[in-house]
């Protein structure tokens, strides 16, 4: 009798517990606060005036997208034991006066005051890029119509370009094909088919060398191919910042209490012209 | 005189039967008319009332029987039955009914089938008492214990000696000696999960080595004389060993299942092992992650236990005979894991007969063959695979979308859009060969194959439309996103029981684990002119490792208190690595070749009459990687305080030289890879573990709670930042080191009373991991979970059994965006970058579960059963998140949840033929 009377008080407390347990289900979501934080856009290019951009990133899980610009900071960049003041000049964007040069092999660092907090960063201009050359200054490609059906010969596709330069120290370029000419003809009349827009980047690589294959251009037309040597912070900017709760990452950044890029970079152009077969 | 004998016969079997407390018929009353061959109907009185007979199968079936018992003593009925089918009594040792015809040749049977006499019912749980005096004293008892029904011996059984604390446990092979126990007349107990207790009581008269005990499974008692009160008819059993966990394969059928009972899954419902994983069959254990965790099969190294993107492990639980999980503080003789060890045994098979069986649900099919070639001789096979029927699609449209897919071919919708659908499947073998020989079958010999694959495809296949087809032009597109993975394993194992007091065993194994990856897209364009234009664009991922091994284990009893334990095991590791682009570009390759050495010896210490048990132990690692040795100190203590209340607790340092990196972009499905430690970038990790808890079993409750620490260091993450392209990535840049503290208490209450088992356990858990490279401060690990609470019930109504399981479980800890903000490139382009909270500083809802399932069974006349199951997964639907995602649509941040299964039904019919 004793053991059916603990055998019953069993079950009624395994059951409790079953029924509290699922009453207590409660969804628990830890929220940190979040911190306003300066977005600074900045490129230093050797023979122009030095600008940057403050603005406020867009906070997570509001409805608020417009982007807020920040004139009201003082910026300043020291050079060689210089300050120089920026001045604003609206949208964000606060600029240095002449007397600021940016060269090569110099380093620039930027300070400003946000919410109390130095905002700063550093960077150092690159080399001109050397021995910077392309395998042909014109490549032809043949005009495809899928429309009109699909060809019965296969078209005969041109040799690549091959772009070479020096990079003896491994250090990171990036190449822009822009196009220059105004309204450039597609190579397919089927927009579907255009892989690539008139202007289009490839990804930063340390290499020395790079071969441009035609199916990358998708509109004919006077190209300038400009190859950029890059510091690895603006390289950052390709990293993957992943899209879910398992992969999420901090994007790249060299503004310390801050977001965004304070980069120089140093480039070189040379013609292509992409014309039909 | 005749009819008196019988009689006379009758009631001193019965009376022997109730002095044993074994058969006890004097309450069985039958009442009921049976009309099928007597051999039936002596099966099914066996199966009902739990009476034993013992008759010829061959004969016994030709026989009709239409016979009706009227609810008399079961003397006066058995005393009709006999005369009305002409039948002679005796009874054998066992107290089993043996029955014979008068006249053997009234019912004629062939040569074959004379000697095939078989024994009904269930095995009795003890043998009769000695009622003499004692003639020797301090004798050595020795046997082996074996599975009454089929024969194979049972590994770890425990053997006390009633009155004391003398104790032991079985070995791999079945074989036991207990030295010193007080005299031969003292009575032997023999416990083993899933099975009845057996009690042996020594007699003078009888020898005192190389004596069989048969224990029986508890499955088999289905009648009213089941003595439960003593059966250990558990799923689950804590407290033998600090952190351990032991498992019953056989009784798993009892639990909810999503398709297939699974030994993995099952786990995970027990005490410490993180349970809400439902994208990995692999075992998070007290804070450690899969890849921390040695998982033995039959002696070889199993590195992926994953099907099906981990819903399902890669052990069938039909070719599994034991099971036991270390959370922590393993032994010495285990080595080279920093958190658990999983060591399986498999089955050996059906030694008396052949045996069959399978199973049949709404994800696959499993098959299983048991087959003695000859005497002691023996054989299993067992297959399973799956087809893509309902939770197969299910489940892999949960881990597949066409966003996934290489995004680099043709978009569908426009002029080749036609496509077909590819077929995904898994399957895994189990082969076993085991011979014994020699005096008493001390030696031997068992062959154990293992080999499982993956095949996931998510590939699309592009054929010309219609309205082109007539055109001279052959056209072939395929988007590859092919993932095949496996292992295949083998050990050959020699093993011998050398006196009373030595035995060996030496292990010979093989393993191999591949996963290769293709996501690419390739084709070809043949013109009107035959021109062929044949193209491949993608990336290629291969990983192979092989772990080839020689281990020989050597166990010394030097007295009855003391017991040595020494082994050596040496290994060689290849494993390779790569990440091609196109087929011809490698982007990452890594080819590792190195080897290890490791020696251990432990002592088992039993003290003051076995109250207090010490497991001190020390293991030696020569690794090449980094031509160093590693020593590993561990000790185990168990004080046995009152009877049934018992104090354990353990330390020990663990090394870990093969780790697995898993590659972030986990939503493609298997994307990791093992890599060796090299002691630059990927340092041999360490751990350190301190273990205390008390464990009290009382007649129907177990309660155990147990605290753990462990300090981890030398952890190796790796991440791929930075897009690999052709040659660019910097593969050993991408690896970090950190240390970690995982650090909780378990608490579990078992109980189990007729009918009801079920057990209630609550984990309170902490794991921090500092890496710096990701955080200046502490952050909680992926995997932290603070608190975790799971209840398992199960219970058995006559021919029913049903089960219910909930699980409650806090979120798990993710790192959210914050802001988002865009940058101008230097094409004019723009870019969406997100700035993130701090690392895992947020937590997932909590997560909760309900799964239930419930079984039928028909015993069938052969001694075997059929059952037909429902199950239910997930029952109030609950919409558990796995992760969350994240996209930037005109400057917002849009977070979506991506949930778990929801609910899924599944049944299953279940077959086995003895």
């Amino acid at each position: 009798m004793k053991n059916l009377r603990i055998y019953r008080f069993t079950k009624c407390l395994f059951a409790f517990i079953l029924i509290s347990s699922l009453l207590s289900c409660e969804e628990e979501e830890i929220n940190t606060g979040y911190n306003d934080t300066p977005v600074v856009e900045a490129y230093l290019v050797p023979g122009t005036q030095a600008t940057i951009k403050v603005s406020l990133q867009v906070e997570a899980n509001t409805t608020e997208t417009a982007i807020k610009t920040i004139d009201t900071l003082h910026p300043t960049i020291i050079h060689e034991g210089l300050i120089y003041y920026l001045n604003p000049i609206g949208g964000g964007v606060y600029i240095a006066d002449t007397s600021l040069t940016i060269n090569e092999g110099h380093t620039y660092r930027l300070y400003f005051i946000f919410n109390g907090d130095t905002v700063n960063s550093e960077t150092t201009v690159p080399s001109k890029p050397t021995e910077f050359k392309l395998s042909a200054t014109t490549m032809e490609i043949p005009k495809i119509d899928l429309d009109a059906g699909f060809p019965s010969e296969l078209p005969e596709f041109p040799e690549p370009i091959d772009v070479t330069w020096s990079n003896p120290d491994q250090s990171y370029y990036l190449i822009l094909a822009q196009n220059t000419s105004t309204n450039p003809e597609p190579v397919f009349d089927n927009p579907d088919s255009l892989t690539n827009p008139p202007t289009f980047r490839i990804e930063p690589t340390k290499a020395g060398s790079y071969e441009l294959n035609s199916q990358q251009f998708s509109y004919f037309g006077n190209y300038d191919i400009i190859l950029y040597h890059i510091n690895p912070e603006y390289a950052g900017l390709y990293d993957e910042s992943g899209n879910s709760s398992q992969n999420l990452r901090q994007a790249s950044t060299n503004i310390i209490n801050g977001q965004g890029i304070f980069t120089a970079i140093h480039s070189d152009t040379l013609k292509l012209r992409v014309i039909k077969q | 005189m005749r009819s008196l004998a019988s009689i006379i016969l009758i009631l001193i079997m019965l009376m022997v039967a109730q002095t044993a407390n074994c058969q006890d018929t004097t309450g069985v009353r039958i009442t009921k008319i049976y009309n099928a061959s007597l051999e039936e109907v002596l099966d099914r009185i066996s199966s009902e009332y739990g009476l034993r007979f013992q008759f010829n199968r061959a004969q016994f079936r030709k026989i009709q029987c239409t016979y009706a018992f009227w609810g008399l003593p079961i003397e006066q009925e058995m005393k009709k039955l006999c005369q009305r089918f002409d039948l002679n009594y005796t009874f054998n040792d066992g107290f089993v009914i043996a029955l014979q015809l008068k006249d053997p040749s009234s019912v004629p049977v062939s040569n074959s089938d004379k000697d095939e006499v078989d024994v009904t019912g269930p095995v009795p749980l003890e043998n009769s008492v000695y009622k003499g005096a004692f003639e020797k004293t301090n004798v050595t008892v020795t046997g082996r214990v074996v599975d009454a029904k089929t024969g194979e011996s049972l590994p770890f059984v425990t053997v006390g000696v009633k009155g004391t604390t003398l104790a032991t446990t079985t070995n791999l092979d079945g074989f036991f000696s207990l030295l010193k126990v007080p005299n031969d007349t003292c009575s032997l107990q023999f416990s083993y999960l899933g099975y009845q207790n057996y009690t042996h009581h020594l007699s003078p008269k009888e020898p005192l080595s190389d004596i069989k005990i048969e224990m029986s499974s508890s499955n088999l008692q289905l009648g009213t004389v089941t003595v439960v009160a003593t059966a250990k008819e558990r799923l689950m059993e804590t407290g033998e060993k600090p952190g351990m966990i032991k498992m019953t394969p056989a009784k798993l059928d009892v639990l909810p299942n999503l398709g297939e009972k699974d030994i993995f899954r099952s786990f995970q419902l027990m005490p410490g092992v993180s349970a809400a994983n439902e994208s990995s069959s692999g075992l998070y254990v007290r804070g450690s992650t899969p890849d921390q965790s040695l998982v033995l099969y039959d002696g070889f190294t199993i590195y992926h236990v994953d099907h099906l993107f981990g819903f399902f492990s890669a052990f069938n639980a039909n070719a599994i005979k034991d099971v036991q999980l270390y959370r922590g503080g393993f032994e010495s003789k285990y080595g080279g894991r920093l958190g658990s060890v999983v060591d399986i045994t498999g089955k050996e098979g059906n030694t008396k007969k052949w045996n069959a069986g399978g199973s049949l649900s709404l994800l696959g099919m499993n098959l299983w063959l048991e087959v003695p070639i000859k005497e002691h001789f023996t054989s299993l096979i067992a297959f399973r695979t799956s087809y893509q029927g309902l939770i197969y699609n299910k489940i892999f449209n949960q881990f597949n979308s066409d966003d996934d897919r290489p995004s680099n071919g043709p978009s569908g919708g426009g002029p080749l859009s036609q496509n077909t659908t590819p077929s995904s499947n898994f399957y895994d073998l189990n082969v076993k060969l085991a011979y014994k020989y020699g005096k008493n079958l001390k030696n031997n010999l068992t062959l154990s194959l293992f080999n499982s694959r993956d095949k996931l495809d998510n590939g699309q296949k592009i054929e010309l439309p219609s309205f082109l087809a007539d055109q001279d032009i052959d056209f072939n597109l395929n988007i590859n996103d092919l993932t095949k993975y496996g292992n295949t394993g083998a050990s050959i194992k020699y093993s011998r029981q050398f006196t009373d007091k030595i035995y060996a065993n030496t292990i010979l194994s093989i393993s191999n684990y591949y996963s290769n990856r293709d996501r690419s897209v390739e084709g070809s364009i043949t013109d009107s002119s035959g021109a062929e234009n044949t193209f491949k664009n993608g990336t290629l991922e291969n990983n192979k490792i092989i772990d080839a091994a020689f281990k020989s284990d050597l166990a010394i009893g030097l007295t009855d208190w003391n017991k040595i334990e020494l082994g050596v095991l040496g290994n060689y590791y290849k494993i390779d690595y790569s990440y091609s682009q196109n087929d011809s570009t490698t982007i990452l390759k890594r080819n590792d070749r190195q080897q290890s050495v490791a020696l251990y010896l432990q002592d088992n210490i039993q003290l003051f009459d076995n109250r207090i048990k010490l497991l001190p132990g020390i293991r030696g690692t020569y690794y090449t990687g980094t031509s160093r040795m590693y020593y590993e100190p561990r000790a185990n203590m168990e004080i046995n305080i009152t009877t049934g209340l018992k104090f354990q607790a353990a330390w020990g340092v663990y090394y870990q030289f093969a780790n697995r990196v898993v590659r972030e972009d986990i939503l493609q499905g298997s994307r990791d890879f093992w890599i060796l430690s090299d002691d630059d970038k990927v340092p041999v990790s360490k751990s350190i573990h301190y273990i205390a808890g008390i464990n009290y079993d009382w007649k129907w409750f177990n309660f155990s709670v147990e605290g753990y620490y462990k300090n981890l260091s030398n952890l190796t993450q790796y991440s791929l930042r930075i897009k690999p392209s052709i040659g660019e990535a910097n593969y050993e840049e991408s690896f970090f080191n950190g240390t970690g503290i995982a650090k909780g208490v378990d608490f579990t209450l078992m109980t189990k009373v007729k009918g009801y088992s079920g057990w209630l356990t609550y984990t309170l858990g902490k794991v921090d991991y500092h890496f710096d490279a990701f955080s200046k401060n502490d952050f909680p690990a992926d995997h932290d979970v603070r608190h975790e609470f799971k209840m398992v019930h199960t219970y058995k109504y006559k021919r029913f059994d049903c089960s219910v399981t909930w699980l409650f479980s806090t979120g798990k800890p993710y790192t959210s965006p914050e802001g988002g903000y865009e940058l101008t490139l230097l094409d004019g382009t723009s870019v969406d970058l997100i700035s993130v909270s701090d690392k895992n500083s947020k937590r997932l809802p909590n997560y909760h579960r309900m799964d239930i399932s419930a079984n039928y069974n028909f015993p069938t006349k052969t001694g075997g059963n059929f059952a037909i199951g429902l199950s239910i997964f997930n029952l109030y639907n609950r919409k558990n998140v796995w992760y969350k995602q994240y996209n930037i649509d005109s400057g917002q941040i849009i977070e979506t949840n991506v949930n778990y299964l929801s609910l899924t039904p599944n049944v299953s019919l279940n077959y086995r033929f003895r």
